[in-house]
């Protein structure tokens, strides 16, 4: 009787191992697998030099919109300047508000006109 | 100072007599000089004229509102210096307003917003449209007049009213003048500051300005004040009825108006400078141009520092040789603030200093003018208003609680 009660526990536990066993070795095997079939590039000096290439690159990029003037939209008259340049020109021009004002109101609304639509493209039938 | 009524210990009245041409004298050389102006610059002419309109409106406003601050703090003290107060607020109408015809008569050679092609182009004037149009500038100014013509001429009835009938109902109306008024006073008073000064460089605005403006019209208002109170001190005219409060109040409020300008300048300066916003800078950019500089350094020295410093100590609010020559120094540089704001707009690189005849000439006419008709409504009604129920009071003579009861014990007052 006691055999009989017993026999149900020993199976369910060796096959409790042999999941077990059966997932371990998988692992092992996708472990091995990723190190050994997967190529990954060396961390090198090379790959340091790349990524401070890269920074620099961003900061020279940031640098250039920061200090340098250029155009922004050309036909809607949006230009991009540096704050210095920005300030100088401002106060320059506010010595006479009239104008100034003026110019202001001109500049807003070539900004916001929508751009003339491009000429339609002739017919293939015409 | 406690020898103010002691009428053993005074000099001898002042005798004024003979300066009492000068209003005359000064009207006719004003009058040469602003006509030799208009005749040679009228852009020149415009903004001198406007600069001593200005000036005067703000000792007429600032005494407006010391005679209606009386009435609504129901003081007691400033009864005897309130009669001349009424007769300065009482030049607004019609004398100011007729003194004002020029600035609007020559409003296209000083205001730049009247002479924009397009108005209906410039989102500043669209946005002001109501007002900023030829008509909208006559009707406001007259609505402005109107009011101030309202105020000052109830004031004065019901004052003068109470000399004939010593009725304290006539205190009662005219606290009730006052409670309206001084609303009426603090809008009114603020457009007219925008629409006479501000809107010269109608670009710029400041939410400040007509607090700004307030400021400056009592400070000097004050300062006229004292002077005259000290005049007619020495004069004898108000003999008993003045002493060392009346001379300490005013010399308290002068000061107190001092750092109050003061803080409301330095506002204004530090929000336009902190935002940072080129159509608000340009005000002050222009403004440290040529010799404005100079007379902006004159100015944070002279409207502050120097009279600050001056009249902290408690014992020289009511010490005369101290406190005239910084009334009169706040003249000076009240006229010289004025000019800072104004002047700029015509002239943005500093003030031509050959032109400064001109300003003198309009400020001479037009305070001789005004000199002329105040001397007049002051000499034709009593100094001060004998039958004021507080008159006693200002005089220094306080009732203890039984006196009063003792008279009024037959209709049961309470104590």
């Amino acid at each position: 009787m006691s055999d009989a009660l017993q026999t149900p526990y020993v199976n369910r536990a060796s096959g409790a191992a042999l999941a077990f066993a059966t997932v371990t070795v998988l692992l092992v095997a996708a472990t091995l697998g990723a190190r050994f079939l997967v190529a990954t590039p060396a961390i090198d000096a090379d790959r340091a030099a790349a990524r401070y290439k890269a920074l620099a690159d961003i900061h020279a990029a940031e640098d250039a919109a920061l200090n340098t003037p250029a155009w922004i939209d050309q036909d809607h008259g949006v230009v991009r300047l540096p704050v210095d340049l920005a300030v100088q020109l401002a106060a320059q021009q506010w010595q006479n508000p009239e104008q100034a004002h003026a110019d202001l109101i001109a500049r807003g609304v070539k900004a916001a006109a929508p751009l003339p639509k491009a000429a339609p493209k002739p017919s293939a039938f015409e | 100072m406690s020898s103010h009524n002691d009428s053993t210990h005074l000099p001898p009245p002042l005798d004024l007599s003979r300066w009492a041409k000068l209003p005359a004298l000064a009207m006719a050389v004003g009058a040469i000089l602003s006509i030799l102006g208009a005749v040679a610059s009228p852009a020149e002419f415009g903004f001198s004229w406007l600069l001593a309109f200005v000036f005067f409106l703000s000792i007429a406003l600032g005494s407006l509102f010391l005679v209606m601050v009386h009435h609504l703090t129901d003081a007691g003290w400033s009864v005897p210096i309130r009669r001349f107060c009424e007769h300065l607020a009482s030049l607004l109408f019609p004398w100011l307003a007729l003194l004002f015809l020029p600035v609007a008569l020559f409003g296209k050679s000083i205001y730049s917003w009247m002479r924009v092609a397009s108005p209906e182009t410039n989102n500043l004037i669209v946005a002001k449209a109501p007002v900023f149009t030829g008509p909208g500038f006559w009707i406001a100014s007259a609505a402005f007049f109107g009011i101030w013509w309202l105020l000052s001429s109830r004031l004065v009835y019901w004052s003068l009213r109470q000399d004939v009938t010593g009725d304290p109902q006539c205190t009662h109306k005219m606290r009730f003048h006052s409670g309206w008024g001084i609303v009426a006073f603090a809008i009114t008073l603020t457009l007219a500051s925008v629409l006479w000064v501000s809107a010269l460089q109608y670009q710029w605005y400041s939410a400040i300005f007509g607090v700004y403006f307030f400021a400056s019209t009592t400070w000097v208002t004050l300062a006229t004040v004292y002077i005259l109170t000290v005049i007619l001190q020495r004069q004898r005219l108000l003999d008993g009825l003045l002493n060392y409060n009346q001379f300490y109040f005013l010399g308290v409020l002068f000061f107190a108006f001092t750092v109050f300008q003061a803080y409301i300048e330095f506002a204004q300066y530090f929000v336009v400078w902190n935002a940072n916003i080129p159509t608000e800078t340009f005000y002050y950019l222009i403004r440290e141009n040529g010799n404005w500089w100079c007379l902006s350094m004159i100015l944070i020295f002279g409207h502050f520092l120097v009279p600050f410093f001056i009249m902290l100590p408690v014992s020289v609010k009511s010490n005369f040789k101290v406190l005239i020559p910084v009334c009169v120094a706040a003249w000076f540089t009240h006229a010289l603030d004025l000019a800072f704001n104004i002047f700029p707009a015509l002239h943005n690189d500093g003030y031509p200093l050959k032109w400064i005849w001109l300003p003198v000439g309009c400020l001479l006419f037009q305070g001789g003018f005004l000199a002329h008709r105040f001397l007049i409504k002051f000499q034709s009604h009593p100094p001060y208003p004998p039958k004021d129920p507080r008159i006693l009071e200002a005089m220094g003579h306080h009732f203890a609680a039984d006196e009063f009861t003792a008279g009024e014990s037959v209709t049961g007052g309470n104590q």
